[in-house]
């Protein structure tokens, strides 16, 4: 299998592109692939400490970038799995620290080692979002079913189209399938409508991502829980498996059931 | 409970996929030069089988109210091609 590298954006921030970035990079390497998570969000870097590796970090991305370490030096093996490893971002230097070009480049080098190059994007459409992106074989938009998110992921689906990107899929997150049916909130059919790209994932609001969060555990390693069930289907369908979206079907309305029993009549 | 709320009023749901349906108008329009410049070619070339136009004082604009986005065309017409009549 030819390396991917898959970058993770969303146009809005808070929306989930870090989380959804360090649980697939771990759901790939509990598949058995060679993993690196790479975090472009310089000077916020947050992936080290979604995945709990926030203090082993020596060299960055930067120091990569400028030449002041191999690229081998800056990667951070993962605590649990052997195969998954991170590639840190600055916290000190500004988004302009790293070039488009230098992306590339440490991709390139990063397709020889692994065969899945994960790249999480910072929020926004300047020069961080131009760098995450040039290396991108393939590109996920993260959105969650809200005006802002959904308004904001068209535009940079517009920006992918116009940049040549091919291979774009959409990722909804924080899926409330109660609010939903109960007609509060936009469902994965309104969104997609809408966005008309295909779907990768459809990951439901889950308060054990918040604990483990807290915890450093990414959440795909809970077999309990139901994004990080999400996530896992995520990664098998990138993989080429045809998983089918369960139906988010929440508590149901008593207006809904009655009006079933009615239409059965 | 909603056990008459679903006939004329409408929810949060219908209402947020309606706004953003009208702000994506605007957005992909405003974002894609052009737009507006090829859309008045292919309806002024489309026209142009039926009717002998003025180019110049066509005017094109697009206008987003409440619940709908609208195209708005004023063509001044020249005159009217003959078409073979049919019966």
């Amino acid at each position: 299998m030819e390396p991917r590298v898959i970058t993770i954006t969303s146009g809005k921030g808070g929306v989930g592109k870090t989380t959804i970035t360090a649980n697939l990079a771990t759901a790939l390497a509990l598949a058995g692939h060679q993993v690196v998570a790479v975090d472009a969000d310089i000077g916020l870097r947050n992936l080290d400490v979604m995945m709990g590796l926030e203090n082993r970090i020596v060299y960055d991305l930067v120091d990569v970038a400028e030449g002041r370490c191999r690229l081998r030096q800056a990667l951070i093996r993962d605590k649990r799995l052997s195969n998954l490893f991170l590639l840190p971002a600055a916290q000190t230097k500004d988004k302009t620290a790293v070039q488009p070009a230098d992306m590339v480049k440490i991709c390139e080098e990063l397709r020889s080692e692994f065969s899945f190059v994960l790249v999480d994007s910072p929020a926004g459409i300047e020069h961080g979002f131009r760098t995450a992106l040039a290396p991108a074989d393939e590109v996920i938009v993260v959105t969650t079913p809200e005006v802002a998110a959904v308004r904001d992921a068209d535009r940079v689906i517009g920006l992918l189209e116009a940049a040549g990107k091919e291979s774009v899929e959409l990722a909804i997150n924080r899926v409330k399938p109660e609010m939903v049916e109960r007609g509060d909130m936009l469902s994965v059919e309104d969104v997609l409508e809408i966005l008309a790209i295909p779907l990768i994932g459809v990951i439901p609001e889950d308060p054990e991502v918040i604990v483990a969060t807290n915890k450093g555990v990414p959440v795909v390693l809970n077999n309990l829980s139901p994004s990080g069930q999400a996530i896992k289907d995520m990664a098998r369908r990138l993989l080429g498996e045809e998983v089918p979206f369960p139906t988010l079907k929440g508590k149901e309305s008593i207006f809904n059931l009655l009006s079933r029993w009615l239409r059965r009549k | 409970m909603r056990l008459f709320g679903k006939a004329g009023l409408r929810n949060p749901r219908d209402i947020a996929k309606e706004r953003l349906k009208l702000m994506l108008i605007q957005d992909r329009i405003q974002v894609s030069p052009g737009f507006m410049e090829e859309l008045r070619e292919a309806l002024l070339s489309s026209l142009g089988k039926y009717l002998d136009v003025d180019r110049e004082g066509t005017e094109l604009s697009l206008e987003v109210g409440e619940n709908r986005g609208k195209l708005v065309a004023s063509v001044p017409i020249k005159s009217v091609k003959r078409r073979a009549e049919h019966d």
